[in-house]
């Protein structure tokens, strides 16, 4: 079970991460612990976890979000499905790589690995998957934390 | 100063190549993994190298082994999302001269590479 304050920090990281990469802030909507199928986005970054906890942590996001997110960062071909693809990633892997200030060298993250389309994924009730609902520039996105020690 | 840009995010290449390009910096070239890494490294004897460290393969910290193996004045900034300390302080032990976590924005970017330059 992740504690409380941990799931701040997590929260903490995806603003982290917008403000520093766009220079605005996301808007974090009500978190919730999942209690049925997860349903992922147009395109998800998933990130395995490995070492002193197990799970995974997805960043998934609607195809508009990460238009955005793309001219935002420059990039001129913002529909390419290759740079869609590794935006997902990127952003799963640096939000889980700075979980690392908390939680250590231990705390192991893989390359990132993408889901192009939505899709339901079964969840285990017997582990508490936290689901924060992102909201940037009117479009949507999610953080999904599902590890454990 | 000539850059050699590592990052297996082709995002990230972008964004470092774009940062620089106004700070008199020439990216002379981009590698994906570690391998390419170190063919360019060898191939264009880079005043500069920004490496990542989480990369499929070969990581950042094998290949900056490598690297200054070949040429044990290379200066390497790592540029990786990995946020604790113990991180930082390994690569700054197996001789990167700077780390930056991501993510960042352009100013500190050029100005860790500048602070690379006048080490």
């Amino acid at each position: 079970m992740i504690e409380e304050q941990q799931f701040i920090f997590f929260i903490a990281s995806v603003q982290h991460y917008f403000e520093q990469t766009c220079n605005e802030q996301v808007e974090v909507m009500p978190p919730y612990i999942l209690d049925s199928a997860l349903s992922l986005m147009d395109y998800t970054g998933v990130i395995a976890i490995s070492g002193n906890h197990t799970g995974r942590v997805y960043f998934t996001a609607e195809q508009p979000l990460l238009q955005r997110l793309l001219k935002q960062l420059g990039e001129p071909k913002v529909s390419d499905p290759g740079l869609l693809s590794d935006l997902a990633g990127e952003v799963a892997n640096q939000i889980s790589g700075n979980f690392r200030s908390k939680f250590g060298q231990q705390f192991v993250i893989s390359t990132p690995s993408v889901i192009k389309h939505p899709v339901d994924v079964s969840y285990d009730e017997k582990r508490a998957t936290y689901v924060v609902p992102l909201l940037w520039q009117g479009e949507k996105a999610s953080l999904v934390v599902d590890f454990q020690r | 100063m000539r850059l050699l840009v590592v990052d297996d995010s082709k995002i990230m290449r972008n964004k470092i190549e774009r940062s620089v390009r106004a700070h008199d910096v020439d990216v002379v070239g981009q590698a994906s993994n570690g391998r390419e890494a170190i063919l360019m490294f060898r191939q264009f004897s880079p005043d500069l190298v920004t490496l990542d460290i989480t990369m499929p393969e070969m990581d950042g910290l094998e290949v900056l082994d490598v690297l200054l193996t070949d040429n044990p004045e290379a200066r390497v900034l790592v540029i990786s999302a990995l946020a604790d300390k113990a991180t930082a302080i390994e690569a700054l032990v197996r001789g990167a001269l700077g780390f930056l976590c991501k993510p960042f924005d352009d100013l500190e970017l050029n100005n860790a590479l500048r602070e690379l330059a006048e080490d």
